[in-house]
């Protein structure tokens, strides 16, 4: 497709067509190499702040379970942020926070694992 | 046997592709962030859980998400599927919903409403017509 930029620096220009010219590339696909590798970039980043939690989540589990059960945690920025009465409480500890991803779970009342049967469903015709 | 009276709201027509899929206008909130967002959701009845949602609409909606240890897990013809899970508060037609929105750990995702939420609302399919319909007490 054709996408048309505008208000790129003239420097910043300058410097990709002559990277994209040292590597025998055409401006578009240099671009395109560009835009991919920021994409990827964000998605590890939201990843590994998800991992953090998890991990940071982890790691207060037990002692959670020992003194604040039927209590709401809320995890961010890889860490334990507060442990509130309520699901809005939580929710804003997690707002003064000012984190991109948290985490928040009513201490060991959560709902079983067990999804249940994913039956015949979803399905559409498609050609082979 | 008692009868009850119902009468139809806020139908939507079938969406997609032949045979049309019976759907539903659902908001969503963010319960941290406060942000809302319409989609059209696909009525599903073989999906069990709550309301599947397309992987970039989860990433915006799933603030409050939980930890990755209480994602549920779906038995499918092609084995178990884990599904990312976060409270959400999901409004349809008048009713508010405390529920969860849930995407695949892996994989792209779709819209569609599963059983759990089918559980708290009342619907008719009206296929001659392709209308998905509420209902409420005539």
């Amino acid at each position: 497709m054709d996408v048309l930029l505008r208000g790129i620096t003239k420097q910043t220009y300058g410097r990709l067509k002559a990277e994209a010219a040292t590597r025998g590339k055409r401006i578009s696909e240099a671009l395109q190499e560009a835009i991919e590798v920021w994409l990827y970039t964000r998605e590890k980043q939201v990843l590994s702040e998800w991992e953090a939690n998890n991990r940071a989540y982890l790691q207060a589990k037990r002692r959670l379970f020992r003194e604040h059960k039927g209590r709401h945690a809320a995890f961010g920025g890889g860490r334990l942020l507060g442990v509130a009465d309520n699901f809005d409480e939580a929710c804003n500890i997690v707002r003064s926070a000012k984190v991109h991803r948290s985490i928040i779970t009513k201490v060991g009342e959560e709902e079983s694992t067990t999804g249940g049967e994913w039956l015949w469903s979803s399905l559409e015709l498609a050609t082979a | 046997m008692a009868v009850e009276l119902l009468r139809t709201r806020d139908c939507i027509e079938y969406a997609g592709s032949e045979p049309r899929v019976p759907a539903l206008n659902v908001t969503v909130h963010d319960p941290v962030t406060k942000e809302k967002s319409r989609l059209l959701a696909a009525i599903d009845t073989g999906f069990a859980g709550y309301l599947l949602t397309r992987k970039e609409l989860y990433e915006r909606f799933a603030t409050a998400e939980l930890p990755a240890e209480y994602f549920m897990v779906y038995s499918t013809m092609a084995g178990p599927v884990v599904l990312r899970k976060a409270r959400a508060t999901v409004e349809i037609g008048k009713l508010t919903v405390q529920a969860y929105i849930e995407t695949p750990q892996h994989g792209p995702g779709r819209d569609l409403i599963g059983r759990r939420l089918l559980h708290a609302i009342n619907i008719a399919l009206l296929g001659e017509a392709e209308n998905c319909c509420l209902l409420e007490k005539a």
